[in-house]
């Protein structure tokens, strides 16, 4: 079967077959077997790998899973699947999808972190799982060199994705990012969102941003909610635009360019009016 | 710096209103809208979980992927009360989010079934299920099910069914399910001898190989009073591999709930478009002609579709192109158009009898084609003159 991988690795390489990818993202390691042969999973197959789930990680452009087992014994083994996903933006997101805020964040790649003994992290656009049953230091000290080791072959480099750095640092809650890639708040056409919590002045909020191909897009995106939500909505001055929406609260928007800006999560009216407008007083 | 003034706002405001008011009666078009004028949710289909007294709507919600909490609110609304989630789906976001929204209405206002998969000891089972009580901020769940069982030994194994029961007894679930997509008969045969699960959430829909021997089994548990509740109610949404071939949705779901031994259903939303569509069958799911239609032609075109994995062109000697002798034996037997199937095997240059070196075929096709004989079947074609051919 002919199989094509693209890897980076510095430059960027076309590799054919898996068992010849399975060499360059998977390193040996001293004390460990690897698998002579990963199993290869695709958009049709994923579900055999992982049943239900296999529908959100399709939702975040998924295109092909690697997994190669490192053991040293029947029982002692650890699993690295390394998820490829159409862009860095859906890795990011499949990532954040699954991830709690509160857990043991450490630096590898992009972002990463250690539950027990599994480790999950993303960078480029790639997700990688490496998980294993045994909890003792030997294994989870090789859980972490594979993560490093994986994590480098797979992107040298790693850089935020530009979607991540458009939304306000000031009073964010760290590791809430999630994206959106479709149905943002239940609506079918409000898609490829970001979404973060904040809290200031002892209140929490929600801000998202939506990027549009363009400006049109913002307004006929901005049309659609108002028709869907039939709720009578209020204009703010300050271009800002209120909206009462049945299931999701109370939502402030505007918009500049293809960029539309949110405020959600309070109902406190003029609280989430106010933090818009500085919003967008700083773009 | 792009932006929109008053003016534009107050326009686009005005234009969203008046179209919100114009198409008050086109469902599609104002989501919220709906929901608040569906107040005749009493009236909806329900139909008695077997033994357990549990009595659900046809449609309940499967949260495998919902992300929003405005889609419970919603479903809430329009009379959707039970939820089926699972410890693992989301690595618990799924469950988490339906304990910040559930905890707002009353716990006797619906139901929620929750997974847990096969672990080694009862003690490993228990603890997974004390986190998933966490997340949904509840004390008991109304399901638990022994999740994705494939087989029987599992479905029966000592620890497991010491732990359901330990949780029965504690009063974290009230009633005892197991879930399967794989092998489905005969985990549903051993839900039956077990004299302990009360509820099985089985994979059932048109596209199944096996389905009538799924429906068999079925009939039998719900008989016995087990309850039974449908999932991958929807086959899987495209009949192919690249998405290029839609199903018909609600047809789909209809299909299913047309046999009375499926208890509910629950099939994935994820907007309120999606909702509102299956919030329909929930007071009509009769087939019209042409949705019949539509899944006849779905299910003679699932059974010739070839998904082009390539994973059989290995495991034969002569590295024919298996994939387009399959496409060519859809487009005559499928489609009946000859000609394009004819031309399609002309390209492949294997000649009349591709297949005549070989006396055994190693050829596993993972959809169970039986390859060599669609190969021959089908090839007979290229030694037939054009105009004998539609």
């Amino acid at each position: 079967m002919r199989r094509t991988h693209i890897i980076s690795i510095g430059t960027i390489l076309m590799i054919n077959t898996s068992f010849l990818s399975a060499n360059i993202i998977f390193p040996e390691i001293e004390g460990w077997e690897k698998s002579q042969k990963t199993k290869v999973f695709d958009t049709e197959s994923l579900w055999e790998y992982i049943n239900g789930a296999a529908d959100y990680y399709l939702n975040f452009g998924f295109e092909e899973l690697e997994v190669c087992e490192y053991s040293v014994s029947e029982n002692k083994y650890i699993k690295v699947e390394v998820y490829k996903h159409k862009n860095p933006v859906n890795a990011f997101g499949i990532y954040a999808y699954e991830r709690s805020p509160e857990t043991n964040y450490i630096d590898i790649g992009n972002e990463a972190y250690l539950e027990h003994s599994s480790l999950n992290l993303y960078t480029a656009s790639y997700y990688v799982k490496i998980f294993s049953h045994q909890k003792d230091d030997f294994t989870i000290a090789t859980i972490k060199r594979l993560a490093e080791e994986v994590s480098k072959r797979l992107e040298p480099n790693p850089s935020l994705p530009e979607l991540l750095t458009l939304l306000p640092v000031e009073n964010k809650i760290e590791k809430t990012d999630i994206y959106f890639p479709t149905n943002y708040m239940a609506y079918s056409f409000l898609n490829n969102v970001l979404e973060a919590k904040y809290k200031a002045e002892t209140k929490k909020y929600k801000v998202f941003i939506i990027k549009n191909d363009n400006e049109q897009s913002s307004k006929e995106t901005i049309d659609k909610y108002l028709n869907a939500v039939k709720q009578v909505s209020e204009v703010i001055p300050e271009n800002i635009i209120g909206i009462n929406d049945m299931f999701n609260g109370y939502i402030v928007v505007s918009y500049l360019g293809n960029t539309i800006f949110g405020i959600s999560g309070t109902e406190d009216k003029e609280f989430a009016r106010k933090k818009l407008t500085e919003i967008l007083a700083k773009q | 710096m792009a932006s929109i003034n008053r003016r534009n706002f107050l326009r686009t405001s005005a234009i969203g209103v008046t179209g919100a008011a114009i198409t008050a009666n086109v469902k599609a078009s104002s989501a919220n809208s709906a929901f608040s004028e569906k107040e005749e949710k009493k009236n909806i289909i329900t139909r008695k979980l077997g033994n357990t007294g549990i009595v659900l709507p046809i449609i309940s919600f499967g949260c495998g992927r919902v992300d929003s909490p405005a889609l419970i609110k919603a479903a809430l609304k329009i009379g959707i009360n039970h939820f089926d989630t699972a410890h693992g789906y989301r690595k618990g976001n799924s469950e988490k989010l339906l304990g910040e929204v559930l905890k707002e209405y009353p716990r006797d206002s619906y139901t929620i079934a929750t997974k847990v998969k096969p672990q080694e000891t009862k003690e490993e089972f228990l603890k997974l299920l004390d986190v998933s009580l966490e997340r949904l901020q509840t004390s008991y769940v109304d399901i638990l099910y022994l999740h994705a069982v494939k087989e029987r030994d599992v479905a029966l194994q000592k620890e497991m069914v010491a732990a359901l029961k330990a949780a029965k007894e504690s009063g974290k679930t009230r009633h005892i399910g197991i879930s399967t997509h794989r092998n489905e008969p005969e985990i549903i045969q051993a839900a039956i001898e077990s004299n302990l699960y009360e509820v099985v959430l089985v994979a059932t829909n048109f596209k199944q190989k096996d389905h009538a021997q799924i429906k068999e089994k079925i009939e039998s548990a719900a008989n016995k009073g087990i309850g039974i509740i449908g999932m991958k109610v929807m086959a899987g949404a495209f009949i192919d591999k690249d998405k290029t071939k839609p199903i018909n949705c609600k047809a789909a779901l209809k299909w299913v709930l047309q046999n009375e031994n499926i208890h509910s259903t629950i099939p994935s939303m994820i907007n309120l478009e999606q909702l509102q569509e299956n919030s329909e069958l929930l007071y009509d799911f009769t087939l019209t002609e042409e949705e019949k239609s539509d899944i006849e032609k779905a299910k003679l075109e699932a059974g010739l579709f070839c998904d082009g994995c390539e994973r059989c062109i290995r495991n034969c000697p002569k590295n024919l192109n298996i994939p387009d002798f399959m496409r060519a034996y859809m487009y005559s037997y499928g489609y009946n158009e000859q000609l394009k199937a004819k031309e399609l095997l002309l390209s492949q240059n294997a000649g009349e009898n591709p297949c005549s070196d070989c006396t055994f075929c190693n050829v596993k096709c993972i959809k169970g084609f039986n390859v060599g004989q669609k190969i021959a079947d089908v090839n007979r074609l290229i030694s037939i003159p054009d105009q004998f051919l539609a």
